[in-house]
């Protein structure tokens, strides 16, 4: 047991990187053995997370070097060597998010590829795009930050093009790992300007000895280009339509997740590596330009689709626009410590508040979309209609998360936005009124899909329609619970796990003082 | 003055975003992000350099005046990295030719 | 069970009392109204221009025509901006680099 709380980043990664290699030897012994052991691997890897948020909780920053004798041995002579991973209490949020959809998309993803070949290869990939979303969000270095975002981009690809019979699934592929590795290789780039001037890749310690020099600056302009890429932010968010609605719907689940990995980065570059440089607030404002551009075009270019998952993914690149919104303000008055105990911390805590109801919620829905397509056959919705004559709980979940995407009372989707709409008031009205114009038109869209979808007369159902096996209902149900709980109760997710990820993205120092 | 292979660095990248922008052959795209990957690890080699200096190699070295290891690492690591994107982007590229018929990226089909 | 937004405070478990008492108090008023009204009266039947259709909805590609007729020029310059071509997905990338550069260095930063 102390072995596993010790050793926990490590295992968290090493456990289904291990168990991914293993998933085409097993695919021989059955498809029982190999889903059997996908599901405990990614189990395994949620109770380290589980302890090491626990752990993170109770002492703060743990770092934890690779390779050394004992863990604790992170700077022994003063400086960091090896690769060192170091997790705060952001990491543990965007790790217990990732790793509780990953489960659930595995357990969908039983029953729901079920007649589908190659299903080794699916799990494998899976499995290796949890590890490098773990790996991702707990890294303390520069270039295993890039090393884990490559195979998070190549793993999401091989998945997306998994219906490799259709060119659409290979068209949508190919343009996602083509804008995905160049924004990597901005990161790259990055890293070296960084290393060339101070020798030394560890971001903790790069922030305590960056100076702000010309190369400093124009490596955060190719960071934060890079990461708002990855997360899907307008104007670079049309991969997000193509990929998320060509993959099976357990991938699109995932691929949410992957993209909040790389919000996860786009914070942690501005926060804690470029936290104390003068004028870090005009990242702040691009923060926010990019995220009112993401919330208005994408909610109106959904409103306009008639495939179903489509629709979906430009939802995710608004709300995705809502949590840049949030953060980007906190950003934008980081030095002005009046502003910052005002709306600054309360603006920071709804975005990432809202980054760990989208998972839930878009999970959801997109589960929902995959149980239609399975039952249907079609993701088109003018050739789909009145299912819930036939799939009543499929239409009870779908109502559940077009509602939490809507901002609607009593759902955990309305205290996310709640606490945006009211913190960024006060930085700009305007601003607000334009999130809440925006909540408005997601409200419409999804009245359109519900409708277009679910409610309709008994005779407009295609035969043969039934509701969808156990083994896909039950994630659905987990999560739609939830989002109820979670709107019920926002205050548990806010006191153990948004807020303290807050105190670690405003602490600059605490990051910096565990290693260096 | 900047060093030539800095020059050379950015003249490939810039060649490699110029082929992203304005060329349709999806080999074509395929082929600058392998050339600009390539212009990343020259880079990183480049950056642990030292004048006179011997390889990083500890046994039976004649002198300890070495260039860097870790960049030499980094690319290591980079090049591998390039191998699997290219592999999977060029395979990517035979389905949809298969499928549709052309390797033109007008010809898209996902769009709006 | 609350949580203190800036401006105020919001408590989920007060609304739910509140939309369950409402709830209790509409249930109660309907009980006083007639038992099966209008059941089998048709009510679940579509209705097209007073003759019943078996199987017509409004297709949801139709609906909200007058929001996007309203906004037709802004959806004409979104359809140019969403090709669907891989290289215009890059045209965006670098002039996102270029403009974010453009904003550090005409501030006085780089």
């Amino acid at each position: 047991m102390i072995f596993l709380a010790e050793h926990a980043p490590v295992l968290a990664i090493a456990v289904p990187l291990l168990a991914a290699f293993l998933m085409p030897l097993l695919g021989r012994a059955g498809a029982k053995i190999r889903n059997l052991v996908a599901f405990a691997a990614i189990a395994f890897a949620g109770i380290e997370v589980a302890l090491l948020a626990l752990n993170v909780l109770a002492n703060g920053v743990v770092t934890y070097a690779v390779g050394a004798i004992a863990p604790g041995l992170v700077s022994p002579a003063g400086f960091p060597v090896r690769i060192v991973m170091e997790i705060d209490a952001l990491s543990t949020f965007m790790a217990v998010a990732s790793v509780s959809i990953a489960l659930l998309a595995c357990v969908y993803s039983m029953q729901a590829m079920k007649k589908h070949e190659n299903l080794d290869k699916y799990f494998a990939l899976m499995l290796l795009m949890t590890a490098a979303m773990l790996g991702m969000v707990f890294t303390g270095d520069l270039f295993s930050l890039f090393v884990f975002l490559e195979i998070l981009s190549i793993a999401s690809a091989g998945l997306i093009a998994f219906y490799s019979g259709r060119g659409e699934s290979a068209e949508a592929g190919f343009k996602y790992l083509a804008v995905s590795s160049v924004a990597a290789l901005m990161v790259l780039l990055a890293a070296g300007f960084l290393y060339s001037q101070y020798n030394l890749l560890n971001m903790a310690a790069l922030a305590g000895a960056m100076r702000f020099s010309f190369l400093d600056k124009f490596a955060l302009v190719l960071l934060a280009s890079a990461f708002a890429l990855k997360c899907g932010a307008v104007p670079l968010h049309m991969w997000v339509s193509d990929a998320y609605g060509e993959a099976p719907a357990a991938v699109s689940a995932m691929l949410v997740v992957a993209s909040q990995a790389g919000l996860y980065a786009l914070f942690r570059v501005g926060f804690t590596l470029y936290g104390s440089m003068p004028l870090i607030d005009l990242l702040g404002l691009a923060m926010i330009v990019l995220g009112v551009l993401s919330m208005f075009i994408g909610v109106t270019m959904a409103i306009k689709q008639s495939d179903i998952k489509r629709l979906m993914a430009y939802h995710a690149v608004s709300q995705t626009g809502y949590m840049l919104l949030g953060v980007g303000v906190g950003l934008s008055v980081l030095g002005n410590a009046a502003m910052v105990s005002e709306f600054g911390f309360r603006a920071i805590q709804g975005g990432l508040f809202h980054v760990f109801n989208h998972a839930l919620y878009k999970g959801l829905l997109f589960f929902t979309a995959g149980a239609v397509f399975y039952v249907a056959g079609t993701r088109d919705m003018n050739k789909l209609g009145g299912l819930a004559h036939k799939m009543p709980y499929t239409a009870v979940f779908f109502l559940f998360g077009a509602l939490a995407i809507a901002g609607m009372p009593p759902f955990n989707g309305f205290a996310s936005k709640l606490i945006i709409y009211e913190s960024v008031f006060e930085f700009s009205p305007v601003l607000s009124a334009i999130a809440m114009v925006v909540s408005l038109l997601t409200l419409a869209s999804f009245v359109k899909a519900f409708s277009g979808i679910f409610l309709g007369p008994k005779e407009a159902v295609q035969a043969g329609v039934k509701e969808v096996p156990i083994g896909m209902l039950a994630p659905m149900a987990i999560l739609a619970a939830l989002v109820l709980l979670f709107g019920l109760f926002p205050d548990l997710v806010l006191e153990w796990l948004v807020n303290p990820a807050v105190n670690a993205l405003l602490g600059q120092c605490g990051y910096i003082g565990a290693v260096v | 003055m900047i060093s030539s292979v800095f020059i050379a660095v950015a003249c490939l990248i810039g060649l490699g975003f110029c082929a992203l922008v304005f060329k349709r052959n999806l080999i074509k795209i395929a082929m600058a992000i392998v050339v600009m990957g390539s212009a990343a690890n020259l880079f990183l080699v480049s950056l642990g350099y030292r004048e006179n200096a011997i390889a990083p190699i500890f046994t039976s070295a004649p002198e300890l005046w070495m260039v860097l290891p870790t960049p030499q690492s980094l690319t290591l690591t980079s090049i591998v990295i390039s191998l699997a994107v290219s592999a999977l982007m060029l395979s990517f590229a035979i389905i949809i030719y298969r499928q549709y018929g052309s390797l033109d990226s007008g010809k898209r089909r996902l769009s709006e | 069970m609350m949580i203190e937004t800036g401006a105020g405070f919001w408590s989920p478990l007060a609304m739910v009392a509140v939309v369950g008492a409402v709830a209790i108090a509409v249930f109660i008023a309907r009980s006083f109204g007639r038992k099966n009204a209008g059941k089998d009266a048709g009510q679940a039947l579509p209705f097209f221009s007073g003759n019943v259709v078996k199987d017509a909805r409004i297709r949801p590609a139709n609906m909200y025509w007058g929001f996007f007729e309203a906004l037709h020029d802004y959806y004409f310059a979104l359809k140019k901006m969403h090709s669907g071509i891989v290289n215009d997905y890059f045209f965006w990338f670098v002039l996102v680099i270029a403009a974010m550069a453009a904003l550090f260095i005409f501030s006085g930063v780089l």
